[in-house]
């Protein structure tokens, strides 16, 4: 299993720049960032692309260098973490909120979907048909490093190509990644408007493939073999995880629906939802001596609640985006219950993931 | 490389992430934004095929070959 889900942890600088690369740059790094670029202008590398790299360096040198050195071999997915940290009834339920992130791949697919219409005439529906492997935490911090900071140059231009396009197209396009789509077939030349379709494509499924492949190890691995049948051999497990790749491929397909509008708000929403869950019960978990599964349970629990309450049924009220008001609020319920029920807790069997 | 090597190698990654920024940021302000272009061009022309000839030199040299995985710690119950 270790070599299945993290190669063994062999690989080295270069692998992980690749891997990491092709997991975290997708569609929405190319037509997303492009939409912001034609919506919002410049703006957007100062409120998003740099402040995006920088944000993500204490996981490049803290976080990650820490986890891979500190945490035991058996744990490879980020519900074991959890259950590391704390226990199996928080790894349960973060792997089930874990998988709501499918709805993201949705959005990286229609991006392709688009295109493919465009260029193909085809109706949409009918177009669509890596820290912990690394060898060690210092190989982390430098691989990590290196690809934000080609991430930002690859965004950087991304944006200015949305800008052309509103400069281009601004007042004939009816959306942004039309516009976006009509500069690239209009300004590259014809080999390449081929070959950046054939790189959309690939950054797509990088990342979505490894996405399923997480999605289908959350439901078959952690959730089934986890809590319903713990005597489940590993070969079958695999087999199970196949399976699970082909139905949360289909489910991902149908999700395509709720972005048929653009995919600028993806990232928004997917990516902050998982941070307004995630953030406080992983890095307290890792740093914080008080912690508590009751207090990840229920941060996790309220956060995924709150997150679809402030922001689909309330619609940001005071313009407080969701992420902002669930981290904060998600925080605080987490140091609270961890403070009641830290003693309590820290009698039996938390795990032993107090990392020195 | 050493650990110690490492670490001072990824200093400089981190520093070169704010040096890029700092430059996307603010030189369209100072310089217009041709400086930026060319810029852009180069480093995204340079980093793609670098990473490539490096992760194909990787692969060459047998990262991907299976060997016998080690005895790993049990999971706990």
């Amino acid at each position: 299993m270790k070599s299945f889900f993290v190669a063994s942890r062999r690989l080295t600088v270069p692998i992980v720049i690749g891997v990491a690369a092709a997991g975290w740059y997708d569609s929405w790094t190319i037509v997303g960032l492009a939409e912001c670029g034609y919506t919002m202008g410049i703006v957007t590398l100062l409120i998003f692309v740099a402040p995006e790299a920088i944000l993500r360096l204490p996981l490049a040198v803290i976080i990650g260098p820490h986890v891979r050195d500190k945490i035991p071999d058996w744990v490879v997915t980020v519900p074991d973490m959890m259950a590391y940290l704390y226990s199996k009834k928080v790894k349960l339920i973060s792997a089930v909120t874990y998988i709501a992130n499918l709805l993201y791949d949705s959005a990286l697919l229609c991006a392709i979907a688009e295109v493919l219409k465009l260029v193909t005439g085809m109706p949409m529906l009918w177009s669509l048909a890596i820290s912990a492997a690394a060898q060690s935490g210092a190989d982390i911090k430098i691989a990590y490093s290196l690809m934000l900071s080609m991430g930002v140059s690859f965004s950087a231009v991304m944006v200015f190509a949305g800008m052309a396009a509103v400069a281009f197209f601004g007042d004939v396009a009816a959306s942004p990644s039309e516009g976006f789509w009509a500069l690239v077939f209009s300004v590259l030349p014809v080999g390449f408007r081929g070959l950046f379709v054939a790189a959309l494509c690939a950054a797509v499924m990088s990342t979505v493939s490894s996405d399923w492949l997480l999605f289908a190890t959350c439901a078959v691995n952690d959730i089934y073999r986890g809590f319903l049948r713990p005597q489940m051999s590993e070969a079958s497990t695999v087999v199970g995880m196949r399976v699970a790749v082909v139905v949360f491929g289909v489910i991902c397909t149908i999700g395509t629906m709720f972005w048929a509008d653009g995919i600028a708000n993806a990232w928004y929403y997917l990516g902050g939802f998982l941070f307004a869950m995630f953030f406080i019960p992983i890095t307290c978990g890792l740093f914080y001596k008080k912690k508590s599964a009751s207090g990840a349970l229920w941060c996790i629990v309220y956060s995924a609640f709150m997150y679809v309450l402030w922001e689909f049924v309330l619609g940001c009220p005071f313009a407080v985006p969701s992420s902002l008001f669930v981290s904060v609020t998600g925080a605080v319920i987490y140091f609270i219950v961890c403070n009641a029920t830290y003693k309590k807790e820290s009698g039996g069997q938390l795990g032993s993931g107090a990392v020195e | 490389m050493r650990d110690k090597t490492k670490g001072k190698v990824a200093i400089v990654c981190v520093v070169i992430i704010f040096i890029l920024s700092g430059i996307y940021l603010f030189v369209p302000w100072v310089g217009g934004y041709n400086w930026v272009g060319w810029l852009l061009a180069i480093t995204n022309l340079l980093a793609g095929p670098l990473t490539l000839i490096a992760y194909l030199n990787e692969v060459r040299k047998g990262v991907f070959k299976e060997n016998q995985e080690p005895q790993t710690e049990e999971t706990p119950e």
